[in-house]
């Protein structure tokens, strides 16, 4: 199996050459499906979810040059399986981590206004970015795995090398802050 | 905002933050290995001056009945170096034992006063603790061992010994497999009860520790001591829940102690182990009797720390004052938050707040009361221990 860097990965894709796609799915299909995977609970849509999203980077770069291609193709397949989920939200299956993070977040977002206005978005996205510097880099990245990646607990305890009641106690804590920062900010 | 929004917001990260997330996986602490036994030692208070540190076993018993044993000896210029085995008269409906002996020591006239609690393994009955744990309910009228003697004239500070503890006879392997059901604690607080006190400060401690905050832990506890697949007698217990509820919460909420000096950290120690597991409350007349009892041994180190190592007696108020702050906190009694903040203002207590410590409150207050075994499984899997 051939390993390829980024640079060789970006190189493939700005000569349109095809095996772009296939280096992609080898260095990281298991990390995108299991974000989708986590996010939708099903392992169909999260292959769906992946090729779309394989797509979508075929069609963006070029012009696009991400600079972590890695964390490029990641977010895209965050967004499309998140995109999924909500269209069907109705239907959803089980296993998804979706509406255990919904019910750990509800604890402390407990408005039902949806961020409509760009503005109301980028500022939301700035506070929460700051906040994240606040935290520890064990609490960052416990949080992170929870709410970015929707790892479920027990596979961000076994990462991490925590038991599953730490990870729940980082969060829940990680939680209350994000709360408080947010009202102090005015974001909430 | 809705937390589909908050979730969707956060994929708004930029990719070197996204990068650096997925770098950062596996970072994290490792769980502590439980790889070593250590003999559990147990606290000898003795009557002589200089305070040592205090070492307190702990160690844990199979789901077969074994015979454990716990010791509170006061020795004056003695250490006790070996636990005879102990027989004494059983009760078969609380499964407690308790004898008293009283043997020379080993070197010079001072007398020791030994005495045994022997611990078994409760026939199963309705209602009976959680997971099968052994049951420790006190005979009736009697809360704690014998008061220990002291033949000193004057209260000049005790002596506190480290003591290593060895079992005979039937004692159990050396290593256990145990579920988390099995979990036991020792007396950490001395007070001869086996209470939720104990197992806070076993928390307490082991998070100073493990936070790196070394100074603040009195108890030189090492995540192998922690480790209850060990078994090396020592002193084994578990607590129970008594109506749905920590019975301390309940005196703390029924049956408030004003009368009662709480800047004394040998009351705090005893308010905190005044569980009751006979379901009567403890009243504030029990509380003072409680208190008087460890009075001798607290305001003996207290004083003695005070006058010889100002941050020894920080280190001892770390400890309990962890408890009083967090453990109590949540009653929000003013007087209680009155003195930790007069001790705080002195300089004694050179305690601060830490995410670790909060963890008493969040397990206890924000959530419905577990059980006794989820709660300590769940305990040890905060610290960081695995089960072997």
């Amino acid at each position: 199996m051939i390993q390829h860097n980024e640079k060789q990965l970006l190189r493939l894709l700005n000569q349109r050459d095809e095996h772009a796609l296939k280096a992609l799915e080898q260095e990281y299909g298991t990390l995108c499906r299991s974000i989708a995977a986590d996010i939708l609970g099903s392992s169909e849509d999260a292959e769906e979810c992946f090729n779309d999203a394989l797509l979508r980077v075929w069609n963006t770069v070029p012009p696009v040059m991400p600079e972590c291609l890695r964390a490029y193709l990641v977010t895209i397949v965050r967004r499309a399986a998140l995109d999924r989920y909500r269209a069907e939200h109705a239907q959803r299956r089980g296993g998804s981590q979706v509406p255990d993070t919904i019910n750990e977040l509800a604890e402390i977002l407990s408005s039902g206004e949806t961020v409509e206005r760009e503005l109301d978005r980028r500022a939301l996205r700035d506070g929460i970015m700051r906040f994240l510097q606040t935290l520890s880099p064990e609490a960052k990245t416990v949080f992170l795995q929870r709410y970015w990646m929707m790892r479920p607990v027990s596979e961000i305890a076994k990462a991490e090398g925590m038991g599953n009641s730490k990870v729940k106690m980082l969060l829940l804590r990680t939680r209350n802050r994000l709360r408080d920062y947010l009202m102090k900010e005015g974001l909430l | 905002m809705k937390p589909l929004d908050f979730l969707d917001v956060l994929g708004d990260m930029e990719e070197a933050q996204v990068e650096e997330m997925l770098a950062n996986i596996g970072s994290g602490s490792a769980l502590k290995p439980v790889r070593h036994s250590v003999l559990p030692k147990i606290i000898v208070l003795g009557a002589a001056a200089a305070c040592a540190a205090v070492v307190i076993g702990i160690g844990v018993f199979s789901k077969q009945k074994d015979m454990l044993r716990n010791q509170q000896s006061e020795t004056l210029d003695s250490v006790v170096t070996e636990v005879t085995a102990v027989t004494g008269t059983t009760d078969t409906t609380t499964g407690l034992t308790q004898t008293t002996e009283t043997t020379a020591a080993a070197t010079g006239t001072a007398v020791t006063q030994t005495t045994s609690m022997t611990v078994t393994e409760k026939p199963a009955e309705t209602g009976a603790a959680p997971g099968g744990a052994a049951v420790i309910v006190p005979q009736n009228g009697t809360q704690q061992t014998d008061a220990p003697a002291h033949t000193s004239e004057t209260q000049s500070a005790p002596t506190f010994t480290a003591t290593t503890v060895t079992t005979t006879g039937t004692a159990p392997p050396h290593t256990v497999i145990r579920e988390p059901s099995d979990y036991e604690i020792g007396d950490i607080d001395m007070d001869g009860r086996f209470t939720y006190a104990d197992y806070y400060c076993i928390l307490l401690v082991y998070e100073l520790r493990n936070s790196g905050e070394q100074g603040k832990a009195l108890i030189p506890f090492s995540a192998e001591q922690l480790r209850l697949g060990d078994v090396n007698g020592g002193m084994l217990f578990s607590g129970q829940y008594h109506d749905g509820y920590l019975e301390y919460e309940y005196m703390m909420r029924e049956n408030p102690a004003e009368n009662i000096d709480w800047q004394d950290p040998g009351l705090v120690q005893c308010a905190c182990a005044a569980s009751e597991y006979t379901g009567n409350p403890v009243t504030p007349l029990q509380i003072a009797e409680g208190y008087a009892q460890t009075e001798l041994y607290w305001n003996g180190i207290v004083k003695q720390v005070i006058q010889g190592n100002p941050e020894k007696y920080a280190e001892y108020l770390g400890v309990y004052y962890d408890i009083y702050a967090y453990v109590w906190s949540s009653t929000n009694t003013g007087k209680m938050q009155e003195n930790f903040d007069t001790f705080y203002e002195n300089g004694v207590l050179m305690y601060e707040e830490t995410e670790n410590c909060m963890l008493i409150d969040d397990v206890h207050i924000r959530r419905p009361l577990p059980t006794l075994d989820s709660l300590l499984a769940e305990i040890a899997d905060m610290a960081g221990f695995r089960f072997v």
